[in-house]
């Protein structure tokens, strides 16, 4: 059940009037925000000089939580907002009804699309439908409206919070989920644990297997924090090369070469490692190759023992 | 099994076997909220915030799941990547490959012009590495056979646009550098395409197989940044198809519409004039073309079209709604536009007045220079 657009009403400020207060120590430039207030065609929505001043001193406090900012920080801060959205997301706090139209219009849609993006199955509908109502402002302190477009401050684009909150909100309903879930019967436990040491069983391949294993996460940890990122993206979270392009802000084909480069990197810096640090040559290098690419037991296992809840959703094409 | 291969398949095996885990020991700074992943995907963090977030999120596996999910509620793009694809823009293809084809007919000696010059005189100019591997790395069907088509429509349409002969081999470098700004990120579009295509088309293989393939594919390209041979190759194969069909009226269109290239725009009185040279950077003229000034757009766009409803006037715009004006000839102002819709067309009839159109149809108009926008085509 979508609820209608608000009629206009008080709505409680005092999260931001609190924030203004605290900025007191650098108060914004009264033209400076009347500048800001033309550029993000605030009076579009009827919105006041001094309400629209209000957000955006509550984002720079935000932003500048942990020092108290310098005058021109602060305008140059400002001045990299998304000015226009955060001035719909003040109207739509606001209740103000071409705000809301507007909003419903462009941008409704979209947290609807993303939604059933991040769950094919139509399971984040209803996480959609519940942040909409958030938007909206179901709740009420103190017999007040509360909308969450109080915690949009402008940083990002409204489009990009919107999805950002609403994979946050998965990602916590997962969690929960995951939580309430039963432990795995004893006999599957006793099965894991009996086929789980297969390394065991040939000492040499096994050892071979533990170098590697420690060689690798060695180079892993001396990558680049981004090539890391893009790493984990591809092999630990599953998502597709046009995922992580989008996540990372990269074209696929980009990110495509980036992980190529990286594994890459990862093979010289592992051989390196067995050569010199472990006194390896050639034929116990190849050997110690060869032990993890004969040796299927333990990558397998792990893949089917791993019931991630990201992970459920990969599918075989990780190209699109 | 090849040595390096047989390595490159541990490392991915390995991977996949430790990478779920933490990959450092503790993640420095505080998990990541929603608000600032959002920043951080749109670019607006300053640098070493961003290098901050990104540092945590590269080793704090629960910030990941977040990002994973952030990434999957992207919806994919509604439009197709490739420019030359869409339907309102499919006439530039035989317009364009046979402009191509005339510059470089006109630009090269006759006597070092091979049957086949055509072809690789343009994967030339998109990349040389690439261009040296076309004639073997190309997979399917073989290149047709060029070497009487592309002559034939040369000398169709320069015969009767002979004035303007003289001016194309002064501009062929700036012909040469227009095609390989546009191949080298369509082929790498191409690139990426290819592999989703194949790998679509074989579901049920391995995800081994798959992974082979994109680090065999990837070992093909030479240098770090270019674009993989066969995607340059089935590019020119495309401009080449095109042209071969391309009808003898549409060539000679072609020749004159090269001159005044697809992204120059005349003013009614034709001595103010702009050309966008790159998503950033718009040239200005106000001689008819014989000097240029230098201009920068931000933010930058990939600009697809524009218009110059008078001298000093000029609207460009361009992929996910980018839209600029004008007023003075030289400083461009971005214009606020309701949608993130890639934008095809624009008729300017004024600093004003524009309407705009949309890669899926849809026409937009203003009157307040973009204060507001009405929707007259839906």
């Amino acid at each position: 059940m979508i609820p209608a657009p608000p009629s206009k009403r008080e709505t409680d400020f005092s999260d931001e009037l609190v924030e203004w207060w605290r900025m007191r120590e650098a108060p914004l430039d009264e033209q400076l925000v009347s500048r800001l207030h033309g550029r993000a065609n605030a009076a579009r929505w009827a919105l006041s000089v001094s309400r629209f001043g209000a957000a955006l001193a509550a984002s720079a406090a935000r932003a500048f939580a942990n020092a108290p900012p310098r005058a021109d920080q602060v305008a140059r801060y400002l001045e990299t907002l998304r000015l226009e959205d955060l001035a719909l997301a003040c109207a739509c706090a606001d209740g103000h009804d071409a705000a809301w139209e507007h909003f419903v219009r462009e941008h409704r849609p979209m947290l609807y699309r993303s939604a059933d993006a991040i769950d094919r199955t139509g399971g984040a509908r209803e996480l959609a439908d519940a942040l909409y109502g958030e938007l909206f402002g179901l709740t009420e302190r103190d017999g007040k409206r509360q909308s969450l477009f109080r915690y949009f401050h402008g940083r990002s684009s409204l489009a990009t919070w919107l999805r950002a909150v609403l994979a946050q909100r998965y990602v916590d309903r997962v969690r929960a989920t995951r939580r309430l879930d039963p432990l795995p019967d004893d006999e599957d436990v006793g099965v894991a644990v009996a086929a789980a040491p297969v390394h065991t069983m040939a000492s040499d391949r096994g050892r071979f297997h533990e170098t590697m294993t420690r060689a690798i996460s060695a180079a892993v940890g001396r990558l680049e924090p981004k090539d890391r990122l893009r790493l984990s993206c591809y092999y630990a979270q599953g998502l597709t090369l046009a995922e992580i392009g989008r996540a990372l802000g990269e074209h696929e084909a980009t990110a495509s070469r980036h992980l190529a480069r990286t594994r890459r990197a990862l093979r010289h810096d592992v051989e390196g490692q067995l050569r010199h640090e472990h006194g390896m040559r050639d034929a116990a290098i190849e050997e110690c190759f060869a032990s993890v690419v004969d040796d299927a037991g333990a990558m397998d296992l792990a893949d089917m023992l791993s019931e991630g809840p990201v992970r459920k959703n990969v599918t075989p094409d990780r190209s699109t | 099994m090849d040595n390096t291969a047989n390595r490159d398949k541990a490392i991915d095996r390995l991977l996949r076997e430790t990478l779920p885990g933490p990959t450092v020991a503790a993640a420095p700074g505080s998990c990541v909220d929603a608000e600032t992943v959002a920043a951080w995907s749109d670019g607006t963090l300053p640098a070493a915030d961003a290098a901050r977030v990104e540092t945590h999120l590269s080793a704090c596996p629960e910030c990941q799941t977040l990002l994973a999910a952030f990434a999957r509620a992207a919806p994919a793009p509604q439009v197709s990547e490739s420019l030359w694809q869409r339907r309102r823009l499919q006439w530039l293809v035989p317009i364009t490959a046979a402009a191509t084809a005339v510059a470089v007919w006109v630009a090269i000696p006759t006597n070092e012009r091979p049957g086949g010059g055509l072809v690789q005189s343009d994967a030339r100019s998109a990349t040389p590495a690439a261009a040296s591997q076309v004639g073997q790395s190309a997979p399917g069907p073989p290149t047709p056979a060029p070497a009487s088509p592309p002559e034939v429509a040369g000398r169709a349409a320069v015969a009767p646009a002979a004035p303007l002969v003289d001016e194309l081999p002064a501009r062929l470098d700036e012909v040469q550098n227009e095609a390989a700004d546009r191949l080298l990120p369509e082929a790498e579009e191409a690139a990426a395409e290819s592999v989703g295509r194949r790998e679509a088309a074989s579901p049920l293989r391995s995800r081994d197989a798959v992974e082979q393939d994109v680090v065999a594919r990837q070992g093909q390209a030479k240098a770090e940044d270019q674009p993989e041979p066969s995607a340059v190759a089935e590019r020119v194969d495309s401009l080449d198809q095109a042209l071969t069909a391309a009808p003898a009226e549409q060539r000679t269109f072609a020749l004159q519409s090269r001159v005044v290239a697809p992204l120059e725009i005349v003013s009614p009185d034709e001595a103010h004039r702009w050309r966008i040279l790159s998503n950033a950077q718009v040239d200005h003229s106000t001689n008819g073309g014989e000097t240029w000034a230098s201009t920068t757009i931000a933010p930058a766009a990939a600009f697809t079209a524009g218009s110059a409803p008078s001298p000093l006037v000029c609207w460009l715009v361009g992929l996910a709604g980018a839209v600029q004006l004008t007023t003075d000839g030289t400083e461009f102002q971005p214009v606020p536009f309701p949608e993130s819709v890639d934008l095809a067309g624009v008729d300017a009839t004024s600093a004003n007045s524009a309407t705009v159109t949309a890669a899926d149809g849809r026409q937009f108009r203003t009157d307040d220079r973009g204060q507001t926008w009405s929707l007259i085509t839906p």
